[in-house]
């Protein structure tokens, strides 16, 4: 993305860790792994970070004895001034850190994910990326492979960096990544033996600059694979493969219904699954336990979560639905009439989009918290919406609506940031107002 | 211009040497051939788990070496073969050729990477102009220097050209943007003066300008500036500057007398596309040791030694200082990469001949060898 990864090229390749001067911005939790990672590389390492605040007490500590150097404040173009190599935080816009850093500087920027990846050595790695799926994928991947007995490890975008992996030295046979666009766009060598590739929503646009830029982020994961490498795209991304010039043995998914999945709902839950199962059966995963881990898997919280069925209604929590294709993807899980739960930091999208399913599937619409006129422009006409301030009461509205074999479901479209912490609190409240506050 | 060769030995040689009147520098060419071998060991060494892992191919790296190898040692051989005369006279159109080369890395045809476009894509493979530009220079300067000897005391024919067509070469490089490779043509420039006899105050002169200019250069840009004064007092800012010297000097040294083994330093290698330093020595230094460097400093030696049998034995004026120019490229390279390597020098992205990987310094040194031997004919 920020350098063609054109191995035509015939640069001095010999370049050490120990003679690196790096730059880790941001004290989130790649960053801390890829600072120690780095230090015991030999590198020469400083930390960039903006508010004292958010730097844990440990690593404060761990900085001290390592005589490691840590900048705070806004950034400037001095902190960037002696540095070979960058390494962001995957929450930080790339865009933004380029004004700091000087044309002539010859900086590098390096993803934490892929800066951990040159430490592999002969781990399998399997990485997954796509809008929407793609931790589902991993954690289905991870059931599989574990209930094979294959020793490995799963981290990335799901929790644990890649870095971490590598300190604890506790080595697996297969590394099973996730991977959002954040962590892609700075990838350039990256090489995964198997992609999978969940699907592209637009998403993220408050971050991304556009379409165009997500897109080219995402696809970084299969950019650097070779005919000995796989993909597993899904099957409305064929003209993707000539567009970007995909060099990897590609294979198509859809809903095969191969095996039937108990707990998990939808179609593209079932799409999910046949993904991860393509990718398994390379990595040794036999039917039996597919169809095994297919049986009892468990969806994963927030995504399409049945909270309770409460006098023949049932509460779906959503809460990871952020945006309009989500929702769009839990809508078409259900065939009962459906009261909508939706409101809060709109992220892009087209509402719009939904109205023939929001017109066939939804009987009424409980909003609450912001961007309430952008839904009550685009479904007004539709179908009958309400307000109310916050989620409770948008419950205890909707509940008191809803009748028999109907759904109640949260899926609200939007980040969660005008109310709670993240979606993850957001569920959590919508699962204590069903369990506690309804009779 | 004295002969180093014994008057008796010759007489004592005649008959032999007569039949081997076309006898090239034998102890050239084994040189050369141990330092190409070390070389293709060390990029199999240093690259094979980063091609693995970029590539899925461990011998990725080694493979593209050895065709480069492999291509430049028959350059070396037609070189060294062919009538001098005839390579003489590709001298203006190997110029224009280069020339053409450095104005389309500032085309979108050129490669860009992190803002620097200093290569230019053919395909399966890259070139970097800038080690042919090197060459095509030293042999310019060299021709002019020699075939111009009444003029070079003079300032209109004698300063003038040379020095503007170095300028020209170096701001074609300088706008890649590549401040050390620029700096590189000016070195060259330097030397063929003072061996070409340029009067002193020229050369006072010019530097003076030189300098000048790359001070204002690096005034004007607050973060160069930064990194030059960093760079001239490393104990000003110890944690940051002298940490490099430091480091590399214990790399050199901490292979031990017999190094850590081939392959050993491996896990700490990756990939970047436009790098500071090649650090390859002190990948010697790690994996062979002290014997190691040692073998590698000594093999360079006797190169230098060679080369200035041949460059002394010319007969001919243009062949003496066309000899001395490509050593003088070569040596500059060997000498630059050390430097960065000790940390004498701010990091300029220099290769190492015969030991880096690349096509382009790799043939570009070769072809160097080539001429050598092309006048080693005429020793003795």
């Amino acid at each position: 993305m920020f350098f063609t990864a054109n191995l035509d090229l015939m640069p001095p390749f010999s370049m050490k860790w120990p003679s690196m001067r790096v730059a880790v911005v941001g004290t989130g939790r790649s960053g801390i792994a890829a600072a120690k990672l780095l230090h015991t590389l030999g590198a020469q390492v400083q930390i960039l970070e903006k508010t004292i605040e958010n730097v844990p007490k440990f690593f404060t500590e761990w900085l001290r004895q390592n005589n490691c150097e840590i900048l705070f404040g806004d950034h400037n173009v001095h902190q960037f001034e002696n540095v070979d190599l960058l390494i962001p935080s995957p929450g930080i816009p790339i865009s933004y850190l380029q004004q700091f850093i000087p044309k002539e500087a010859n900086i590098h920027i390096m993803s934490e994910t892929e800066f951990a990846w040159y430490q592999l050595t002969d781990e399998k790695v399997l990485a997954v990326t796509g809008t929407s799926g793609k931790t589902t994928i991993t954690s289905i991947c991870s059931a599989m492979l574990k209930e094979q007995g294959i020793n490995i490890f799963v981290g990335g975008n799901i929790g644990t960096p890649l870095s971490e992996y590598i300190l604890n030295k506790k080595k697996a046979e297969i590394v099973l990544l996730e991977l959002s666009s954040f962590q892609l766009q700075t990838c350039s060598l990256f090489r995964p033996n198997i992609a999978i590739f969940a699907n592209i929503y637009p998403n993220h646009l408050d971050y991304h600059k556009d379409m165009d830029e997500y897109l080219s982020a995402k696809i970084q994961l299969c950019k650097n694979q070779n005919k000995n490498d796989l993909a597993i795209l899904k099957s409305d991304m064929c003209e993707f493969v000539d567009h970007y010039n995909l060099k990897a043995r590609i294979v198509f998914y859809s809903d095969r219904g191969r095996f039937p999945l108990n707990h998990l709902l939808g179609t593209h839950n079932r799409e999910n699954f046949e993904a991860a199962w393509l990718a398994c059966k390379e990595l040794g995963v036999t039917e039996n336990v597919a169809k095994h881990v297919a049986a009892t898997f468990k969806p994963l919280e927030h995504r399409l979560e049945l909270v309770k069925c409460l006098h023949g209604i049932q509460y779906v929590n959503d809460s990871k639905g952020t945006t309009v294709d989500a929702l769009r993807v839990a809508l078409e899980s259900f065939e009962q009439p459906i009261l909508l739960l939706a409101g809060g930091k709109f992220k892009g999208g087209d509402l719009t989009m939904l109205r023939p399913l929001i017109k066939e599937r939804v009987r009424a619409v409980g909003l609450f918290g912001n961007s309430r006129g952008l839904f009550e422009g685009a479904w007004g006409d539709l179908v009958a919406i309400t307000w109310d301030n916050s989620l409770e009461g948008a419950v205890i509205r909707l509940s008191s609506l809803a009748q028999e074999g109907e759904v109640i479901l949260l899926a609200p479209a939007t980040a969660s940031f005008d109310q709670y912490m993240n979606y993850i609190e957001r569920g959590k409240d919508f699962k204590r107002i069903v369990n506690e506050v309804l009779i | 211009m004295t002969r180093l060769v014994n008057k008796t030995q010759r007489l004592g040689h005649r008959v032999v040497s007569r039949s081997l009147h076309n006898s090239y520098d034998w102890w050239l060419v084994a040189i050369t051939v141990m330092l190409l071998c070390i070389g293709l060991v060390m990029v199999l060494s240093a690259s094979s788990m980063v091609a693995e892992r970029i590539t899925g191919d461990k011998y990725y790296f080694f493979k593209r070496q050895i065709i480069f190898a492999g291509i430049s040692a028959f350059i070396m051989w037609i070189t060294a073969i062919m009538p001098r005369s005839l390579l003489y006279k590709f001298q203006y159109p190997f110029l224009f050729i280069i020339t053409v080369m450095l104005l389309l890395t500032l085309t979108p045809l050129a490669t860009k990477v992190n803002g620097a476009s200093r290569w230019l894509s053919l395909g399966v493979f890259s070139i970097q102009p800038l080690e042919f530009t090197k060459v095509a220079l030293a042999l310019y300067l060299a021709y002019f220097m020699s075939t111009k000897q009444e003029l070079v005391k003079t300032f209109n024919k004698g300063v003038i050209p040379p020095f503007a067509v170095t300028l020209i070469l170096a701001l074609l490089v300088l706008a890649q943007p590549d401040f050390g490779g620029s700096a590189i043509l000016i070195m060259i420039l330097f030397f063929m003066c003072l061996i070409g006899g340029t009067r002193f105050i020229y050369l006072f002169i010019s530097i003076a300008v030189f300098f000048a200019m790359a001070g204002a250069l690096v005034l004007y840009s607050p973060y160069r500036a930064r990194r030059l004064a960093a760079f001239l007092n490393p104990f000003q800012d110890a944690q940051n500057t002298g940490y490099q010297l430091v480091q590399s000097l214990y790399a050199l040294g901490s292979g031990g007398f017999f190094g850590t083994g081939i392959g050993a330093s491996s896990q700490k290698m990756f990939y970047l596309p436009e790098a500071h330093n090649d650090f390859i020595m002190s990948v010697i230094g790690e994996e062979l040791g002290f014997l190691g460097i040692t073998i590698v400093m000594g093999l360079l030696l006797l190169l230098f030694i060679r080369s200035y049998v041949i460059i002394i034995n010319q007969k001919n004026l243009r062949d003496r200082f066309s000899a001395f120019s490509v050593t003088l490229v070569i040596a500059l390279g060997t000498i630059l990469n050390l430097a960065v390597v000790m940390g004498m020098a701010p990091p300029k992205g220099v290769s190492m001949p015969f030991l880096s990987y690349g096509g382009s310094s790799l043939l570009a040194t070769m072809f160097c060898i080539g001429l050598l031997l092309n006048f080693s004919r005429s020793v003795k």
